[in-house]
């Protein structure tokens, strides 16, 4: 890929340099060395061009370009991620110019090649819409998993935690809005050619301490070179039927341009702290005596006298530490980089940690007069996480904060405990007592071969095997005098799940490059195969007879149960991409994938995946050139994509044994089960066709660039959970393609320099990026004769099986699903017996939507939804002197949240449901809500804000070493919105639950090149 | 080596693998398929036991885990828990504290098609139908002798027996909540497209049928193992399907409940020695309990059927090891309406009134309030005698839930003869005198033949059969249930109790099923 385009470039300055040579009497010659003008690191690859000569730099960042015709000249050099350096030099024939060129690193990412899978592609080439984010422009400070590298920086790419601030927790990310409801709405993620499953696979696999953490974690953002996004169906349809929801490719570091250097050595490292950024609102010591008093008198006497800040107490100021070591070298024509690194990052909740050693090497060599171009690439990690147990952070907000943390009576370890069962627990006791580990070895790596074929110009093949495994271990201890245990029956349990993973992958595909005159082409075609094997072995022992071996061992449990998994997924795929450039203007390309799955039924076993796109670059029109216009591209494309991440063994029908818990009795014996599933036997992807109309620009010698996209993406049998006419089928539901959805959007996307001081002056560069998605379910079910709706999103607190949203057509997906609460003249939610029959309920405080004379479910209605209108991003990057200074924003509009936090505490009938009083959330003081009202539309909050998310400040010792920098970061300094509750972003469900507290952080690093 | 050679092995490599790579066949490694299940010959039990565990169990891991339906709180979707809730929660016997979405609205009355306990009810119904269905298909005797399992084609036979008396048994339940619905056997296969509605009269008969035409094939009245149907087990259900038949299909059957009722009657069932051994942990032992659905703390465990009656039916002031289990749930509680059907309460000579009135009022102020509606503590996971243990697991009784047992059938046999259908009053006087003794104690309860009226036997059906899933179908067989002559607390949404409308005679059919079935009509009103 890369490999590929740098011998061409090779090729051509050595051609470049030969002919150079023939005119040596009137030249002269320009070298020097190219450099990052704020950490002097040296830079490769760096195009350096003078007089129409270019040539490319090496790995110490030197080029040499001979041959310049005696004169001044303007020096222009181009570099991914940096902003084109011009410098006038002046040419002496037969003598030597030498220059250093600082280059300053660009917020905004200009740049000239771009990976498109399978390949790589310059950027004014491009038909469809590729976005790369290099390592220039990444966030930085705390950063566990790799995603939040590029939150803010993309247009139209979300990038949301699963669970608030959870140090390495789950992201979730969506380009252009999700175009699944039951399947997965993430986008592919390739690591260096190799895919990896991510919000499937292992992170997914159920056990009690609820789900695993990120399955990237163990990937070292230290070792990411870039990031490219393939946003449009053109882009990505080259991956078929994993492409519906875009496509990530990540490229990690390698030697490249190390060949025959001395080993290099540089050190990234940083040190950080981190707080709780937000709180639940709910009553302290004081107004939860006084509620009590004045709600609930008879419950006064539980009441103890301390004054205790629950939130607090499982709280802590988080630590942390991150340290990479990088060495690169080469000899001959081989190169490698060996990186070393190790994070450590506590969570702002106690016990909770994520601690990762990891190893990255990467190893290229050419052969044969770089014929044979081979590369290597292996990385590894060992994750250890520490979980906090799941039930603490809800009992931290309903423990009552007048009882104590400790008890020295106490048969609970010596932590309070109210003597009732239904009475919350204490969150220290349970945090205390618990234990919930996991450590995960991944290793990912590829080996691939390029081989140029002697007698065809321009025409190589490749062929790539890939792997991917992974093993790991849960494991989970809760004591017998754990208030918890005691209540759900399980009196002392340890259980430990050893989930291991291999996957494989093989490419071989050929390349065909080929410019003839005015006429360039491209072609791609090849097949890969991919496939894996998940084995999910887990016990459980419960009823354990002494608490004393932890989770280390079982002294006789009077319950145990083991369960034993193991899943297969297989792809195979034929696909074949062509590229044609009529005069470097008008540009077309066209690409089909096919895909054989063994996800898919026997009825539908392949499925092909056509794209095309066409651009007209009309900047290189005659009829433009002088204009402001140094850029202006026009493209259109269309192209099919799939979705095939959903569960394996669908199409099967399965007869699953029961548990040993699960059995019948027959007499005096008892009989364990088994039982057939329901299942569609011709189950297939999900297909999304997408269109997309976009203009790049560039103004005033590209001092204002950027793309203006729209795009429509319409998705079809998309795959739910249906529930099936009663008696046929083996379930209350079955998993088929039914239904369809739509997406439409614009993004906007703006690069500005807004100075451009030479030298140690001042620069500014800027990025704006607006993203809007509109999102609209059409269909659930075309036999539907009435009204259609199936409930939806997840259970909520309070109240046992109760959702809140609503998948309906004509209404964005996942819909909040609530009664209309009516509101007096101040705006306020009513709260009084409307109708005087004694009582408040459904029929005082909403409005009888369907006139049927009854409030009841039936007058829910769908009311706003959990994914922003709009997203947008900034970044501006200064520069002064040696002084270095960025800032990231992030904004969302029209984003909801449903405040459950407030739903579930928020009314005083909370001081007497249990036997003994909760906690209540502030929210109740202002509306008086004696019986919940979960279903209400007060608690969907617009969630709108504005956050900064980044802001970093940094200095260079430009002679120090071969460059150090020290940099500061806070990230969260400031969210700016309306939502009441902890989090804006909450979750991706747009259900804010006790959501693991979202972070303030600082960080102090220093980068050191030696 | 020369290049020529290293291309022509990098080209035969690869293309061998490209080629050793097109396999994309993969299959159930960790669960059985519907070809290799059967080849082991205890499939046929387990599949079985699943049929019956149907009525019990949510899932295959107890007491929840890998769950039947999906999108639906697996331990509310106990097949026993939501019918009990819908037979129960809408009349005078019992109010339930919690605010589960769309539970309030049962107490009420005012239940919306979207609720998901009558949702789920449904697919409980259709879920027994549907493995059923599936169970007679995979044992046909052209199926059996394909497999080589010829040799077991009597024992089978006779589970397929049991198949067809656990279908006919939940069509019994869906006409009774339901009204007209699909009629679903195996005859219709699995896959899109949704079955015809049926009618009431249709379901009515071919349950009738069902149960006749396999009489014969089930063991004799009280034969069968403990937990399984026999032809005791099934006269009892066909005495129940022909006592409503004038609700179902307009025409009364009291003379074929009558015949029923008598088979019953004159099997081995006795009258156990005190009330309340029915409900208690080791209530397998009740001679009185004709079909049980057996609940166990070690091998039994669902958050339904008496695990739910244990728990929720105590809060308050009550201490939940005064019953044999870890803790309390503040749910049920009585109605004072039903209170009243006993004298002197809660100090009632009638043991029948299990009563905890401590810290509790009698009025219902507030159904979310636990403390308002004396508590009820009828099932325990407490053994019987004067001894009393606690069950095998404190969270999960081994309390057995008794769906049919001997008392039925003698209050059905005074109430056929006070309908004509035939019997005597006196000997009907007679076996509710039996009840009543026991109940007393001696014999100051009990009753002459005149005081033998309807409206006694639906107050004695109320005093002995409270909160075993009878009510709401005997309130609407008395014209009761729905209506303002008789009211009680919160029925219509108030507390002095309100009049409501007929149509809630019938639960809707669920909305989701509409969705579902587009062949299915809403039930009138809803």
């Amino acid at each position: 890929m890369m490999l590929s385009v740098r011998i061409c470039l090779a090729a051509l300055v050595a051609s470049v340099v030969c002919a150079g040579q023939l005119a040596a009497q009137t030249t002269g010659t320009v070298t020097g060395r190219t450099v990052d003008a704020n950490t002097q690191e040296p830079l490769q690859y760096v195009s350096v061009t003078v007089a129409d000569l270019t040539a490319e730099s090496d790995f110490d960042g030197r080029f040499v370009i001979t041959g310049v015709p005696a004169g001044t000249h303007t020096l222009r050099a181009t570099f991914l991620g940096y902003r084109p350096a011009e410098y006038t030099v002046t040419v002496i024939a037969g003598a030597t110019a030498n220059i250093v060129l600082e280059m300053e690193p660009a917020a905004v990412m200009l740049e000239a090649i771009v990976a498109t899978g399978y390949g790589v592609q310059e950027k004014r080439d491009l038909t469809g819409v590729v976005e790369a984010v290099p390592a220039e422009a990444f966030n930085t400070g705390r950063i566990v998993s790799a995603e939040e590298l590029i939150r803010g920086k993309v247009a139209g790419v979300q990038v949301t935690e699963a669970n608030g601030g959870e140090p390495g927790g789950g992201i979730s990310i969506r380009i252009r809005g999700g175009t699944s409801v039951t399947s997965s709405n993430e986008p592919l993620y390739v690591i260096d050619g190799v895919p990896i499953p991510v919000g499937g696979g292992l992170t997914s696999l159920p056990f009690p301490g609820g789900e695993g953490r990120n399955a990237m974690n163990f990937l070292n953002p230290d070792d990411i070179e870039s990031f490219t996004i393939l946003k449009d169906a053109s882009a990505s349809a080259i991956y078929g039927s994993q492409g519906a929801n875009g496509v990530v490719l990540i490229e990690t570091r390698s030697g490249r341009g190390a060949e025959g250097q001395a080993a290099r050595l540089s050190y990234r490292g940083n040190f950080s702290g981190s707080t709780v950024a937000g709180r639940p609102d709910i009553l302290n010591a004081t107004q939860f005596r006084q509620a009590v008093t004045d709600q609930a008198p008879q419950q006064l006497v539980f009441l103890g006298d301390e004054s205790t800040d629950w939130l607090k107490a499982v709280e802590q100021s988080a630590f942390g530490q991150e340290h990479t070591l990088a060495v690169t070298g080469g000899a001959g024509s081989m190169n490698y980089r060996l990186s070393l690194g190790y994070l450590n990052q506590e969570g702002v909740l106690q016990a909770s940690k994520n601690e990762r050693i990891s190893l990255n090497f990467a190893y290229n060599h050419s052969l044969f007069n770089d014929r044979l171009n081979l590369h290597a690439n292996v990385m590894g990690a060992r994750n250890e996480d520490q979980y906090t147990p799941g039930g603490v952070i809800g009992s931290a907000t309903n423990m009552a904060p007048t009882q104590p943390i400790e008890d020295p009576d106490s048969p609970y370890g010596g932590y309070y405990e109210w003597d009732d069962p239904l009475a919350t627990n204490n969150p220290v006791g349970e945090l205390n007592l618990v234990s919930d580990k996991g450590t995960t070895y991944r290793s990912l790596g590829n080996v691939t071969a390029e081989y140029f074929l002697p007698g065809v110009d321009g025409l190589s093949g490749t062929a790539r095997v890939g792997y991917l495994v992974t093993n790991s271990e849960r494991q989970f201890f809760a004591p017998s005098i754990n208030k918890t245990e005691e209540e759900d029956g399980s009196f002392g349990t340890v259980s430990r799940a050893t989930p291991s993973e291999f996957g494989w992958q093989f490419e071989g595909f050929l390349r065909y490059e080929r410019d003839w005159g005015q006429h360039g082409l491209n072609f791609t075609g090849g097949y890969a195969y991919y496939s894996s094997r998940t084995d999910f072995p887990r016990f459980f022992a419960e009823e354990l007879n002494s608490d004393l071996l932890g989770p280390d061992g079982i002294p006789a449990a009077e319950t145990e149960r083991t369960f034993l998994t193991i899943d297969e997924n297989k792809l195979a795929s034929w696909f074949g991409r062509a590229n044609y450039a009529f005069r470097d203007k008008y540009l077309l390309t066209a690409t089909v994938r096919t895909d054989g799955s063994s996800r898919f039924g026997e009825a539908n076993r392949w499925a092909t995946f056509p794209s095309a796109a066409v651009a007209w670059r009309i900047s290189e029109e005659p009829f433009l050139r002088g204009g402001p216009f140094s850029d202006l591209k026009l493209r259109v494309s269309w192209g099919k994509n799939g979705n095939q991440a959903f569960d394996n063994y669908q199409q099967y029908k399965t007869y699953v044994f029961g548990d040993p818990l699960a059995q019948v009795q027959f007499g005096p014996l008892y009989i364990g089960t088994v039982r057939p599933s329901a299942v569609d036997s011709a189950i297939k992807w999900e297909e999304t066709s997408s269109w997309n109309f976009g203009v790049d620009y560039g103004f005033w010698d590209n001092r204002l660039t950027g793309s203006v996209e729209y795009y429509t993406k319409t998705t079809d049998d998309l795959i739910f959970d249906v529930i099936v006419a009663g008696g046929s089928n083996l379930s209350n539901v079955v998993t088929t393609n039914i239904g369809s959805m739509k997406n439409w959007g614009v993004e906007l996307t703006l690069n500005a320099i807004l100075a451009q001081g030479s030298g140690d002056g001042f620069s500014w560069d800027a990025n704006f990026n607006f993203a809007y998605n509109k999102n609209e379910l059409t269909e659930i079910n075309p036999y539907a004769t009435g009204s259609e709706q199936i409930l939806a999103g997840p259970f909520i607190s309070g109240g046992v099986g109760s959702t809140v949203q609503v998948l309906q057509p004509g209404e964005p997906v996942n819909s909040f699903f609530v009664y209309e609460h009516i509101l007096d003249a101040s705006g306020k939610p009513i709260y009084e017996d409307v109708d005087g029959d004694g009582s408040i309920n459904e029929q005082d405080l909403y409005v009888d939507r369907n006139e049927d004379g009854i409030v009841n479910f039936d007058d829910r209605r769908p009311f706003k939804k959990p994914t922003p209108d709009w997203i947008m991003g900034h970044t501006s990057l200064m520069r002064w002197r040696n002084f270095d200074f960025s800032l990231t924003l992030l904004a969302y509009l029209g984003n909801y949240v449903y405040n459950n936090v407030a739903s579930s505490t928020g009314f005083y009938d909370q001081l007497t449901d249990a036997a003994r009083p909760s906690n209540l959330h502030a929210s109740v003081l202002e509306t008086g809500f004696v019986t919940p009202q979960y279903f209400s539309d007060v608690y969907v909050e617009d969630a709108s804000f504005l956050r900064l998310e980044n802001l970093e400040l940094g200095y260079t010792f430009r002679r120090a070493l071969n460059g150090l920098r020290l940099y500061g970061v806070i990230q969260n300094l400031f969210t700016l919105t309306g939502y009441s509750g902890v989090d804006p972003t909450a979750t991706t469900t747009g259900i804010d639950n006790n959501i693991y507290p979202r972070t303030r952080t600082f960080t102090a690093g220093l980068n050191v090149w030696f | 080596m020369r290049i020529q050679q290293i291309s022509t092995l990098c080209v035969a490599s690869a293309l061998l693998l490209a080629v050793t790579a097109c396999d994309i066949t993969t299959e159930p490694k960790s669960s059985a398929s519907d070809v290799t299940v059967f080849e082991d010959e205890g499939s046929y039990l387990a599949f079985l036991a699943k049929l019956y565990g149907g009525l019990v169990l949510t899932g295959q891991q107890g007491p929840h885990g890998d769950g039947d339906f999906e999108r639906l709180d697996e331990g509310f979707s106990q097949y026993m828990r939501q019918l009990w809730q819908l037979q129960e929660l809408p009349t005078d016997e019992a109010v339930i504290a919690w605010n589960d979405a769309g539970l309030p609205e049962l107490s009420t009355q005012l239940w919306a098609s979207s609720n998901q306990f009558v949702q789920m009810m449904y697919s409980r119904v259709f879920y027994q139908a549907s493995l059923v269905n599936e169970f007679l298909r995979e044992t046909t005797d052209e199926k059996l002798a394909e497999r080589g399992h010829t040799d077991l084609a009597d024992e089978i036979h006779r589970y397929r027996a049991e198949a067809r008396f656990l279908r006919a048994l939940s069509y019994w339940h869906g006409i009774d909540l339901f009204g007209d619905i699909p009629l679903v056997t195996e005859d219709f296969p699995i896959g899109p497209v949704p079955p015809e509605q049926s009618t009431r009269e249709v379901i009515f008969d071919y349950i009738v049928d069902e149960l006749i035409a396999i009489r014969d094939e089930l063991p004799a009245v009280g034969a069968a193992l403990y937990g399984r149907a026999d032809q005791g087990v099934l006269a009892m259900l066909l005495a129940k399907v022909y006592m409503n038949a004038g609700v179902y299909v307009g025409t009364e059957r009291y003379a074929d409940a009558f015949n029923e009722v008598q088979l019953v009657i004159g099997g081995p069932y006795q009258l156990a020695g005190t009330y309340q051994e029915n409900f208690l942990a080791d209530n397998h032992n009740s001679p009185e309990i004709i079909f049980a659905l057996p609940q166990d703390g070690q091998h039994t465990r669902t958050w339904g059927g008496t695990t739910f009656l244990v728990h929720a039916g105590c809060g308050g002031s009550m201490d939940n090891n005064d019953y044999g289990h870890g803790g309390c749930w503040w749910g049920l509680r009585v109605l004072p309406e039903w209170v009243a059907l006993f004298p002197g309460a809660p100090a009632s000579p009638d043991a029948r009134a299990i009563l905890y009135t401590d810290g509790q009022n009698l009025q219902i102020g507030s159904i979310t309030n636990f403390t308002d509606g004396w508590a009820a503590p009828k099932y325990t996971n407490l053994t019987s005698g004067p001894l009393p243990l606690p069950g095998s697991h404190a969270e999960f009784p081994d309390t057995d839930f008794p769906m049919f047992r001997l008392a039925d059938a003698y209050l059905m046999y005074a109430e056929i003869a006070l309908r004509g259908g035939g019997g005597s009053t006196a000997q009907g006087t007679a076996y509710v005198n039996l009840l009543r003794e026991r109940a007393y104690g001696d014999q100051t309860g009990n009753i002459t033949e005149p005081e033998l009226t309807l409206a006694f036997v639906l107050d004695e059906r109320a005093r002995e059969l409270w909160w075993e899933g009878h009510r709401r179908t005997d309130l609407v067989r008395y014209g009761l249930f729905t209506g303002g002559t008789y009211v009680w607390s919160w029925k219509g949404n108030v507390q002095a109790g309100a009049a409501t409308e007929p149509f809630r005679d019938l639960y809707p059919i669920p909305a989701s099923e509409l969705l579902a079935n587009p062949n299915l009509t809403q039930n009138p009103g809803y």
